[in-house]
């Protein structure tokens, strides 16, 4: 028994001690990594950012506001864009608290909002992006309720249990992330130079879920306390609801009704700007599908906020 | 509690450590442990149905007496078919009665007469074919005189509670196993380091090769009619590797588990992938099960019918192998799994060929023969077409399935690449392995560093490849 025990605890160090190492090498070095969708991690990480303007969203915000235009339209005021591709305001609001451990408050944050803001994220897109900050406090918090595997949250050494491609990408010095798209990221905005593409859009259109705007209520509520949380902190928040193509409106069940509800539910705390109606948003190729400008559309929509924002930030002030 | 889980991980050092600080000498006392932890380990699941198994062994335990306590006789007999009427109704009126009332009514309704099922909404305990065959299994060899009456309580309850085999086997014989609870476990160094081996390679089958698989084969089969005929084609011999991956891995967790606390149990799978025809394939395959229902099953019936020669020992094997089908789920899909596995077999029957495979494929050989390699191939592909119907949620699916897989065009497969490639590193290690209980055996190299290198790189791909870890599919059985 003795033997086997000694061999037993030898072979369990052993393992233990290459995982840890594999564990410490992967953290610095996604961490270090500063392109594709780590770079914004990865920014927010080091203190870089002291943005002004903080635009915070889902994908529609992180392919729709274009910040050198703000930069622009606001002179003196820096804006990044932290658009969270893949996850809903629950897991936006936690990289939002991360990056407030480590820059400034912003001076006004645009928080872009979609039919799917609401619900609650999926946890499996792109989790690579964060899997080196798991233990941080407001990451950890917010990923227990994703089904994330306990054991990842628990011990260290495994919160790259599963994730072979991260980790071999990440000691062989590739690409952090499977299918990141090499593509120029400016503050953290990253263009999509897509096209309109009817194939995938008629595709789409036979699946309702897509066309079915929802919300969790849980989610929903953590969104207005932290409306009332930027208030109590004199942050300026507007609402900005992210222009949808008119094709899709017409197909999503209640769309209408849902920005209207949105509308008064933010009234008492922050200004609502919807610019769906207006007749731009018909044309297709200010879009990549249905849900998602593409970069012609996002300067359109971008100064079109920027207009909005120059008299209000008059009122900032 | 699964196998693959943060709670198994803690709970198995706590249990090998209180069993063993209790000592081999005290038997009794670590038969009562093992039945709190087999407890623990089922009611983690759910605690309501930690009820069910207790009554069912405590059932059992009394029965026992009682047939060892009465003279041969009709008494005796009565007291038999009784019990063995108990277990089974037990296991029937959880696992089967929907079905039966479904087709019962579809049966009335094609008569003409408008009638509803009455169905109940029934909650399947986890693993009870498993435990009922093994209370089955202690009743019919005491019944038969083949094992001694259980009188020590503790040993008998700690036989059906086992954590390891409790939930999906495999199906071990009373006649065999029980005694390992009556009689002094010494800790053997050996057996515990392969049994740790064993658990290894169970896990990389699992996490690496089912749950890999797992993904690719729901997609296919759920979405069949969007599929190409290769990604069905795939997505049918994913399915063959997956359950192989899940139910052996699980088997040798499981084995090498029970090895740790002493105990000494056969083979469920051994490399059935390399078997030449239906009949060596199902020695090599559920070795457990297949055992079990020639036993209970299929020798009973093959003398009843002897009057009939090979056409008897055809018929038997028919009704055996629509029983086997039958244990796995109440669905028609496994009935016509099972009729496809007798249908592949008659033939054997008939020739009286089905004894002709035995042994190591290609002993001392590197490769297989041109014929048996062929062999191997069509025995594969016959498993994999039965488990088409095995998958599939029901038959009008299974079909649907079938003839997509003929009609379609061909197209290109959606598998990634490193699945296919642990599948053939599978598949080598256990060639190459062949005559070895499990490819972890690796006597032949003689250096320790390169053993422990080749336990850490295949711990280390368990650990990074192993996909998030689903539930055994030999569970709902």
């Amino acid at each position: 028994m003795k033997r086997f025990l000694l061999h037993f605890m030898a072979f369990s160090l052993l393992l233990l001690g290459v995982l840890a190492i594999i564990t410490w090498i992967t953290d610095k070095r996604l961490q270090a990594w500063d392109k594709g969708r780590m770079r914004v991690w990865h920014e927010a990480a080091s203190g870089q950012v002291n943005a002004d303007v903080l635009i915070l969203g889902g994908s529609n915000a992180h392919v729709a506001v274009n910040p050198q235009i703000l930069d622009t339209a606001l002179p003196g005021w820096k804006a990044y864009n932290m658009g969270f591709e893949g996850y809903a305001f629950d897991m936006q609001l936690a990289r939002y608290r991360f990056y407030r451990q480590h820059n400034k408050a912003p001076k006004l944050i645009l928080l872009c909002v979609n039919y799917f803001e609401f619900e609650r994220s999926l946890w499996n897109i792109d989790r690579g992006q964060f899997l080196p900050y798991i233990y941080e406090r407001n990451v950890r918090a917010a990923l227990r309720g994703l089904g994330v595997n306990p054991i990842k949250l628990a011990i260290p050494i495994f919160k790259y249990l599963g994730e072979a491609n991260l980790v071999s990408a990440a000691l062989l010095r590739q690409a952090p992330l499977p299918k990141d798209e090499p593509r120029l990221t400016v503050n953290g905005y990253v263009p999509a130079l897509q096209h309109w593409d009817e194939t995938e859009f008629r595709r789409n259109a036979c699946r309702p879920e897509l066309f079915s705007p929802r919300a969790d209520s849980a989610v929903f509520r953590s969104f207005l306390h932290f409306l009332s949380e930027c208030k109590e902190e004199r942050i300026p928040v507007y609402v900005v609801f992210t222009p949808h193509n008119h094709r899709y409106i017409a197909l999503a069940q209640g769309a209408t009704e849902y920005r209207q509800l949105l509308k008064e539910a933010v009234a008492d705390w922050a200004p609502f700007i919807d610019v769906s109606e207006l007749p731009y948003w018909q044309d297709t190729t200010f879009f990549y599908n249905g849900t998602h400008l593409n970069c012609r559309g996002a300067d359109l929509f971008t100064s079109m906020l920027a207009d909005s924002l120059k008299s209000a930030r008059v009122r900032v002030k | 509690m699964l196998f693959p889980s943060a709670a198994f991980a803690f709970f198995l050092p706590i249990v090998f450590a209180l069993y063993w600080l209790i000592g081999g000498k005290r038997v009794q006392a670590q038969n009562v442990m093992l039945s709190l932890a087999g407890l623990v380990f089922y009611g983690w699941w759910d605690y309501r149905f930690v009820a069910l198994l207790l009554a069912t062994t405590a059932f059992n335990y009394y029965m026992g007496l009682q047939l060892g306590s009465l003279p041969e006789g009709r008494n005796k007999k009565a007291l038999f078919i009784g019990n063995v009427v108990v277990n089974l109704g037990a296991l029937c009126f959880f696992k089967y009665f929907n079905f039966f009332s479904e087709n019962f009514a579809l049966l009335i309704r094609g008569i003409g007469w408008r009638v509803d099922a009455f169905t109940l909404e029934l909650l399947l305990p986890i693993g009870i074919s498993f435990y009922t065959f093994h209370s089955l299994s202690y009743v019919i060899d005491v019944y038969h005189e083949r094992t001694p009456v259980c009188k020590d309580a503790s040993a008998f309850f700690a036989f059906i509670s086992f954590f390891p085999l409790l939930v999906a086997g495999p199906i071990v014989r009373a006649k065999t196993f029980l005694p390992q609870f009556e009689q002094q476990r010494t800790f053997r160094d050996a057996e515990a380091r392969d049994g740790l081996r064993q658990m290894l390679w169970g896990f990389f089958k699992k996490m690496v090769i089912a749950d890999s698989c797992a993904p690719f084969v729901n997609q296919f089969f759920d979405h069949y009619q969007t599929q190409s005929t290769a990604n069905l084609v795939a997505g049918a011999v994913l399915f063959t590797f997956q359950i192989y991956g899940d139910f052996s891995g699980y088997s040798d967790i499981a084995i090498g588990t029970s090895r740790l606390f002493g105990f000494s149990i056969p083979p469920n799978f051994h490399y059935p992938f390399f078997s030449r025809d239906i009949a060596e394939y199902w020695r090599r395959w559920h070795i457990s099960l297949a055992s079990w229902f020639r036993d209970y099953l299929f020798t009973p019936l093959s003398i009843s019918f002897r009057y009939w020669d090979r056409w008897g020992i055809a018929l038997a094997m028919l009704i055996n192998f629509l029983l086997v089908g039958l244990w796995h789920g109440a669905s028609w899909t496994f009935v016509v799994w099972g009729g496809l596995h007798a249908a592949y077999f008659m033939p054997l029957i008939l020739l009286k060929r089905n004894m002709s495979n035995y042994g190591v494929p290609a002993e001392g050989r590197w490769l297989p023969s041109f014929r048996q390699g062929l062999s191997m191939l069509v025995t594969f592909a016959l498993i994999t077409f039965a488990l088409i119907f095995f998958r599939a949620p029901d038959l009008h699916a299974a079909i649907g399935y079938v003839q997509t897989l003929f009609r379609g065009h061909w197209g290109g497969v959606d598998v990634e690449r490193r699945i296919w490639l642990f599948i053939a590193f599978m598949l080598l290690a256990e060639w190459l392995q062949r005559d070895k209980v499990h490819p972890l055996q690796l006597d032949g190299i003689s250096a320790r560093l390169m053993r422990w290198s080749i336990y850490l790189v295949l711990a280390l791909v368990t650990f990074y490849f192993g996909a998030p870890p689903q539930t055994f599919i030999y569970f709902q059985f």
